[in-house]
């Protein structure tokens, strides 16, 4: 039973790290910023949230889960501000990129 | 060598990759992105660390690293979005 | 004084969803469930919300940050459920390398400030949309795959979370 449950959390882990994985490729795929943090840093925060997922079912129900679900609560409210001040400020100082509607 | 020493290795070859956007980013929020990008690896190698050494302080440099770059990122969005007036 | 432990005593019932959720932090970060522990941590909390409360805010804590335990519980789980759909979304776009990037005006139905903050960091937190700016209840989000110009705007919006939203901004207009 244990050696079932390690390897699901594995299997999480692994389509996390390919989530990981495929947001680093994006920043490098794209010309534009705009389409760059947009792709980019959000796939790598379904990376994130994955692989956390996968260690918390790797570890079972104890303090050490306890505290990875804390980091995660931490990393989900202060992402979206860290993105959205760059964001912001990279339209307020004036990069455009067509025409808004 | 097991699985999770593997997925470390493989994050820390990630994160070098952020860091070559920090360096050739044509404009100053492409470095931010990979500030951000380059923080949150870093995030998931601490926990890492934490379940292969089998200690759960390293959690703690977790947190304390996620709440450092959130500020630092903050701060310097806002120096550029001012024009150097925070 | 009969008064005064009255009105203290009605500030814990009030903000008790947010004595518990402090109660349950501080025991994660102990690492250990002992009654000391436990008892230290109630009275830490019940400390740090009635001084918040009498010297730092005005008004009550409760009314201005805290959306409900049940409501927070059944958010975060549709939350991760769309992040993952979106995510998946978004990996053809990746693959080939297209993208046609707009900004997008839209207004949402909701009227409450924090409300509308949560549903914009929501919005920036799933994968293809990104809050640029926010102005009383109208969103300028960044998107991915925008819709075409006769389309309704409003499709870059989650409208599941919008919901859960609204129906507790329904309970809190007959409270407060």
């Amino acid at each position: 039973m244990t050696q079932v449950v390690e390897w699901i959390a594995n299997i999480v882990i692994i389509i996390g790290l390919i989530f990981m994985a495929l947001g680093v490729f994006g920043i490098f795929r794209f010309k534009d910023y705009f389409s760059r943090i947009l792709v980019a840093a959000k796939v790598d925060t379904v990376g994130f949230i994955t692989i956390m997922f996968g260690l918390m079912i790797k570890h079972g129900f104890d303090f050490f889960s306890g505290k990875i679900i804390l980091v995660l609560a931490l990393y989900l409210i202060t992402n979206p501000i860290a993105t959205h001040a760059i964001t912001r400020s990279a339209h307020l100082s004036g990069y455009r990129i067509k025409k808004e509607r | 060598m097991d699985f999770d020493s593997i997925v470390l290795a493989i994050i820390a070859g990630l994160s070098v990759f952020g860091l070559v956007r920090v360096l050739d980013g044509p404009t100053v929020w492409d470095r931010m992105l990979g500030f951000a990008l380059f923080s949150s690896k870093v995030i998931v190698a601490a926990v890492l660390i934490g379940i292969i050494i089998n200690r759960t302080y390293m959690i703690d440099v977790a947190i304390i690293y996620g709440v450092l770059g959130f500020i630092g990122t903050i701060m310097i969005a806002r120096f550029v979005e001012r024009k150097g007036d925070v | 004084m009969k008064t005064y432990m009255n009105a203290l005593w009605e500030d814990i019932v009030d903000n008790k969803e947010v004595i518990i959720l402090l109660s349950l932090v501080w025991l994660i970060l102990f690492e250990q469930f002992t009654i000391g522990v436990a008892l230290s941590g109630v009275l830490m909390s019940i400390l740090v919300v009635v001084f918040t409360d009498r010297f730092l805010l005005k008004g009550n804590y409760e009314h201005s940050y805290m959306i409900g335990l049940g409501t927070l519980a059944k958010y975060v789980f549709r939350l991760i459920i769309e992040i993952f759909l979106a995510g998946i979304d978004v990996i053809p776009n990746i693959i080939s390398g297209q993208a046609d990037v707009q900004i997008i005006t839209c207004q949402t139905k909701l009227t409450d400030e924090l409300l509308i903050d949560i549903l914009a960091n929501s919005i920036t937190l799933t994968p293809g949309t990104v809050t640029v700016e926010k102005k009383g209840s109208t969103l300028q989000v960044l998107a991915l795959n925008a819709p075409g110009v006769d389309d309704d705007p409003r499709v870059v919006i989650p409208l599941k979370l919008e919901d859960i939203l609204l129906r507790y901004e329904e309970t809190l207009d007959g409270k407060a």
